[in-house]
């Protein structure tokens, strides 16, 4: 069993070259990586936080170059957790494009994901965005705003932090029980492997039961 | 627009169908670079699933050229406004169960229904995986199940004396049935164990007595009872009077084998439509650095005769790639024009006649549809032809709450496919049955697909372009499967399939001492001990021995203790 | 290449991981140490918490830091009076717990924790935990602790038995196969479904229910044959099982006493009088003596030597007793020769009213029918004869016997099993048949009975004089109770 009680799972998206794969990077590894682009099969991070007291598992997935030509799976954005929509604060047109990524967020994502906004890259001079005006979006359309800097280490922390904290206090109220509810009713195939060869689950064709027999075992003593 | 893009690849994948995605992932994933198009805005060609609005308008637009011969109606009002005004008017009805059904379709209006058009995922091509089947196990060993959830079919049904029953198939399902009573309850559980220990012992009798014989024919040697045979027959082994006995001992078997993994029944659904099938290959090939360009017009292909290498043209930009593979229907019409009867599908024919249907109640009784609705499977037979009807609830992630969607599929008689669909549709959606659904919305379509003969091979080897399969009349993938691994195997002889892709945990990120633990993976006791070994640079071999030792409980010692307990 | 995949080799990942264990031990033995350390400073504080938090998510079976744990709460709570702070003491316990029971949900310590924080909490939310059990049997529906868990904060919810039994029933539609479950009902239905009828020994609940749980159990032994759980719960429905604490013989003359009972008990000086029709005590008979020299046992005799206890051979003695689980409180004795007696020949008392003989006959139907398509079914074959016993033992005798004698054949592995079982029947209908023929009490004569392989009621043959048997069963005649009522004395 895993040891965890919560599995979060957040994904990114925004326009190419706006920081998403560092913001990952930075939170999971500590790393800011030079360089451009998302190493070849790399689907997605995972990094265990604790917050008030509870394990989290937080799987972190990046858009694996599919935003380049809006080209975007929308099953990607099926059972998220929570969203962060990134812009690159020095270029006005990664903001400019918020809204078609919104559009496509309302598309395909659950209606109820967390969203965030981020700008990235504070650590830039020329910036382009005041942060009031990334501010002022994201309270337009219902999101939680942070301005971050990969680069420096920036609010990056923070950034997961609290949507760890958000999604835990979401999880905590639907449910007194702390059940991961979103998921409960769908299937992952990931254990295909043990249940095949342990055979364990309840509604097999054959007895599962490695129970013998009352009548199996020998007379005199039985009775 | 395609100014970005690299001008030379290894692979140029057109349409982003089932078996193009399955041929871009698996050469993505053994390291060839990938151009994957589509002229579509969207995922999947025939294989993808639309919202409610999209999809009456692709039928409104009298669909493409691999949907044709569109039809669609509505049998609610506008408006629900008039729904109520003309409920008076039958105001007065006595039998209240009519009522009740009358009402439920009063809930709902074709405004109210594109409203929620967002809920729905109406694939064209709908499919039902066997949990122990060909995708499930390419999902799994390929890993790419990490991009899709499943929902476990509820029940498997089967017409028997006008009424559709429950096909039990689990041990709980046989326990908890009524259909059954006690004595035939034990015939088939010993009839199903029978075949599951079947083909172990290679001399059994069995075997030899029946080669060359039915199934059938086997059944009735079986002492069962007529509802057993039926259950058997139409639901489990899913076979036709002449089915061999081969055949249907093997389909029976992999009926068996895939019980007891997932859900109840030995099915899965994948949540929000089987287009979302395709997705999950197409991400793999990005992950592994394919890349993705949507709503691509291609407008000619040209093969250099010296070095067979291609040269797409995609909205004037000419990119070379070593090989194409393309979905039939994709194909530019200057290049066919040019290469008549080479790749034999310039003529699409009628391939599946589909039928989607919307009610606000589901098919069959109470005790088929507990909890809000089943996600049920059933197949229906007229004749010498078959259908294979799909019950969706919103459990599927496919429909809104209240309502049920039907996919209704048969192969291709003719190109009228509410005709070729009657003999079915009138089974379950009889107007004269007040238990029958009452429709809200109903459509019509043919899949179209490329003509087989033994003239036209599936892939010529001797070019660089590769035509895939549209979808087959059949349950699960198999044969698209086969087919795609085909096309792969042709294109990169010694390549292995889809190798299993790695966890995140597993890779070395550049500059990563790949013996170093991460600091960052670590728990907090554990990265605090790192640091101070680190600090006082102390030597690592520490015995194996000490672990045991120290009494330390591993995850995987738990699971043999657990093991061990039961 | 440059930007392609590389994935650790298994030499690396082993190291890795060896690196991880070195460290997972190191951090084991430091926290261990300090954890000693500040237990004998009796440091009982926040950090003790942590120290025992990271080691017991990884092995929650170290008993020890379960109890330092709960002496911190102790501490911890021992000055606080708010309710609400006090209470959230006791619910990071239980969120840890929890925690804990994910990485091994058959943690004895884990679960203990969970009652004794419960017990100790301010304010207990029990509905909580039923879910939570809920939750648990949904991931393993057979975790037994789970199951006795549940029973625990079941009864402190004061959930609605109805609502646990369906809770039961749904459980053992997706699972029958499952002994904690069954288990479970059968505490359950004896308290919903009380029996009210006379028959002795008691039903374990009503009988219309029993109908219904019969009609289950065989749907589910027929569905699976070769699951146990079902056998078990049928037995125990058709009450084979639940023999009672009952006086089976008494032997009384002027010399000595015998008394036997169906199970074991400790007989003391006070429990027994033999009084006449009058109510005149004649003997208050003391000094009982267990036949195998047990403190419990199921057959004790008394030697009466010089007592005149039965004066007037011909008067009407009546033996009163007084033993608690007996409710036989007076029980008349009949006159052979110079001797009192009573006798009562075991598992005969059992019927059932009209409906559930009803319900059985079906079952039987159903077997028979089936018994058509497999002759060799063993299980059917076993079911057929123990329904037949139910039935009427008298009626099919014979036949549930060639019932046995067939699980012999096709059983073979069991064949004593059911030789046994066929011994036990074969000695129910011959006690049965011996209290009407002429030779009773005084003699009991076994050996024409050549199926008889095992006496398994020693303690009803203790009345008789003479006790014969065939030459295989002489290793039994060192049975006291085999060597005739006349040869009891001191």
């Amino acid at each position: 069993m895993e040891d965890y009680k919560f599995l979060f799972k957040i994904v990114l998206v925004g326009n190419a070259g706006v920081g998403k794969t560092c913001l990952v990077r930075r939170f999971t590894q500590g790393l800011f990586p030079p360089g451009q682009g998302a190493t070849i099969g790399v689907d997605f991070m995972i990094k265990t936080v604790e917050v008030e007291g509870e394990k989290i598992k937080l799987q972190i997935w990046d858009t694996a170059g599919q935003e380049r030509f809006r080209s975007i799976t929308q099953s990607y954005y099926r059972s998220a957790h929570a969203l962060i929509l990134v812009y690159d604060i020095s270029c006005q047109p990664t903001f400019d494009c918020l809204p078609d990524w919104l559009r496509e967020i309302q598309e395909y994502a659950n209606s109820k994901v967390l969203k965030i906004l981020v700008g990235n890259k504070t650590d830039r001079d020329d910036r382009e965005i005041p942060t009031q005006i990334g501010e002022e979006f994201a309270k337009q359309h219902d999101m939680y705003f942070l301005e971050t800097s990969a680069k420096e280490a920036e609010n990056v922390e923070r950034l997961f932090y609290e949507i760890a904290a958000e999604l835990i206090d979401q999880a905590r109220s639907k449910d007194g029980t702390n059940v991961n509810k979103t998921t409960a009713d769908a299937i992952g195939l990931g254990n295909f492997g043990t249940k095949a060869t342990q055979n364990s689950c309840c509604s097999g064709f054959s007895s599962n039961t490695s129970q013998t027999n009352c009548e199996n075992g020998n007379s005199r003593s039985n009775t | 627009m395609s100014d970005d893009l690299p001008d030379k690849f290894d692979l140029i994948v057109i349409g982003t169908g089932f078996p193009e995605s399955c041929v871009a992932a698996a050469a993505s994933r053994i390291g060839k670079t990938v151009l994957h198009i589509d002229p579509n805005e969207y995922y999947g060609g025939v294989w993808a699933s639309f919202n409610l609005e999209s999809f009456c308008a692709l039928l409104e637009q009298g669909g493409n050229k691999e949907l044709r011969n569109a039809s669609q109606k509505w049998h609610v009002a506008e408006t629900l406004k008039v729904a109520e005004a003309e409920s008076d008017t039958v105001a007065g009805e006595t039998n209240i169960k009519t009522d009740a059904a009358k009402q439920n379709v009063l809930d709902w209006s074709r405004e109210t229904l594109l409203q929620q058009s967002r809920r729905f995922n109406l694939d064209l091509s709908p499919k039902i995986l066997y949990s122990a089947g060909r995708l499930v196990q390419l999902l799994v060993s390929s890993n790419i199940c990490r991009y899709a959830e499943f929902r476990a079919v509820d029940h498997v049904c089967t017409r028997f004396q006008n009424n559709i029953i429950n096909v039990p198939c689990s041990r709980s399902d046989v326990f908890n049935t009524k259909d059954l009573n006690i004595v035939e309850k034990r015939l088939l559980m010993k009839f199903l164990t029978l075949c599951m220990t079947y083909g172990e012992d290679k001399t059994d009798e069995d075997a030899l007595q029946f080669r060359g014989k039915t199934f059938r024919e086997y059944l009735q040697e079986q002492k069962v009872t007529e509802k057993i045979s039926i259950c058997v027959m139409q639901a489990i082994a899913m076979c036709n009077d002449d089915t061999s006995f081969e055949e249907g001992m093997a389909r029976t078997q992999q009926f068996l084998n895939s019980l007891g993994r997932y859900g109840n029944t030995p099915f899965l659904f994948p949540m929000y439509g089987c287009g979302e099938i395709p997705q999950c290959f197409c991400r793999l090939c990005a992950v592994f650095g394919g890349i993705y360009c949507l709503k691509r017009q291609i407008d000619d292909i040209n093969i250099e005769a010296d070095t067979n290498i291609a040269s797409v043209v995609l909205e004037g930009k000419t990119i070379k790639a070593q090989h194409v593979v393309s979905a039939p229907g994709h194909l530019p019409n200057a290049f066919l024009q040019r290469n008549v009867g080479v790749y034999g599908q310039a003529e699409l024919v009628n391939s599946l006649s589909r039928g989607i249907f919307l009610s606000a109640t589901p098919l069959g009784s109470e005790e088929l549809n507990s909890g809000g609705g089943g996600v049920n499977l059933l197949r229906l037979l007229a004749g010498t032809q078959e259908a294979i009807l799909i019950q969706l609830s919103h459990f599927s992630g496919t429909c809104p709450k209240g309502v049920f969607l039907f996919h209704i599929t048969t192969t291709a008689q003719s190109d009228q496919p509410a005709q070729d669909l009657a003999p079915f549709v009138s089974q379950v959606f009889n107007p004269d049955d007040e238990n029958a659904p009452k429709l809200l919305y109903s459509a019509y379509f043919t899949i179209m697909g490329r003509e087989r003969t033994s003239a036209t091979p599936n892939v010529d080897v001797s070019t660089t372009i590769f035509c895939t399969s549209t979808p087959y009349y059949e349950l699960d993938y198999d044969k698209s499967i086969i087919s795609a691994r085909e096309i792969f195997a042709k294109l990169y002889a010694d390549a292995e399939f889809l190798p299993r892709a790695p966890d995140p945990e597993e890779i070395v990120i550049e500059g990563e001492d790949p013996r170093a633990l991460s600091e960052n993976s670590l728990p907090d006791d554990l990265r605090e001990q790192l640091r101070e070994l680190e600090n006082s640079a102390e030597n690592m071999d520490i015995e194996d021995t000490d672990a045991a030792q120290a009494g330390e409980c591993t995850q995987e010692d738990a699971e043999t203790q657990n093991m061990d307990a039961d | 290449m440059h930007g392609r995949l590389k994935v650790r080799t298994t030499e690396e990942e082993r190291e890795r991981k060896k690196k991880e264990q070195t460290l997972k031990v190191k951090a084991y033995r430091a926290a261990m140490a300090k954890i000693q350390e500040k237990r004998r400073l009796q440091q009982l504080d926040d950090e003790m918490l942590v120290l025992t938090s990271q080691i017991l998510l990884r092995n929650p079976d170290v008993s020890t830091l379960w109890n330092i744990r709960r002496e911190c709460v102790e501490q911890k709570s021992l000055n606080i009076d708010d309710v609400d702070q006090r209470q959230a003491i006791y619910d990071t316990e239980l969120n840890f717990s929890e925690q804990c029971l994910l990485v091994n949900p058959k943690s004895y310590n884990g679960w203990h924790h969970r009652c004794w924080t419960l017990e100790h909490s301010p304010t207990a939310n029990w509905e909580r935990e039923v879910m939570l059990c809920s939750k648990y049997l949904k991931m393993d529906e057979r975790n037994f602790h789970t199951w006795d868990y549940r029973r625990y904060v079941v009864e402190k919810a004061r959930t609605s038995k109805q609502n646990e039994l369906d809770f039961c029933t749904e459980k053992i539609k997706a699972n029958f196969s499952n002994y904690s479950s069954w288990h479970h009902r059968s505490l359950l239905l004896p308290q919903l479904y009380p029996y009210e009828g006379d028959a002795q020994p008691k039903r374990a609940m009503n009988e219309e229910k029993l109908k219904e749980e019969l009609e289950m159990v065989l749907t589910a032994a027929f569905t699976d044959p070769n699951d146990s759980s079902a056998w078990f719960y049928q037995r125990w429905l058709l009450g084979y099982s639940r023999q009672e604490l009952d006086v089976c013989a008494f032997r009384c003359d002027n010399n000595r006493a015998v008394l036997s009972f169906t199970n074991p008990i400790i007989l003391t000086e006070e429990d027994v009088v033999i009084t006449d029709s009058k109510g005149n005590i004649k003997k208050k008979i003391t000094n009982w003596k267990s036949i195998n020299g047990a403190k419990s046992d199921t057959t004790w005799f008394c030697s009466l030597n010089g007592d005149k206890v039965l004066e007037h051979i011909n008067d009407q003695y009546l033996l009163e007793l007084h033993i608690t689980d007996i409710n036989v409180k007076q029980i008349t004795l009949k006159t052979y020769k110079q001797s009192v007696y009573f006798f009562k020949p075991p598992n005969q008392s059992f019927t059932f009213t009209e409906n559930v003989l009803n319900e059985l006959q079906t079952q039987l139907e159903s077997c028979e029918s089936l018994l058509e398509y497999e002759p060799d079914s063993k299980w059917t074959l076993l079911t057929s004869a123990l329904l037949m016993r139910a039935i009427g033992s008298q009626k099919y005798h014979d036949k549930s016997l060639k019932y046995l004698g067939k699980l012999e054949k096709v059983d073979i592995l069991r064949e004593n099993y059911y030789r046994d079982m066929a011994s036990k029947w074969i000695l129910e209908k011959y006690l049965l048949d011996w209290t009407s023929s002429e030779d009773f009490p005084g003699k009991l004569d076994l050996r024409n009975e050549e199926h008889l392989n095992a006496i398994f009621y020693p303690q009803y043959l203790c009345i008789a004089d003479i006790v014969l048997v065939s030459e295989k069963l002489n290793h039994y005649s060192d049975k006291k109770q085999l060597q005739g009522f006349i040869a009891f004395k001191l």
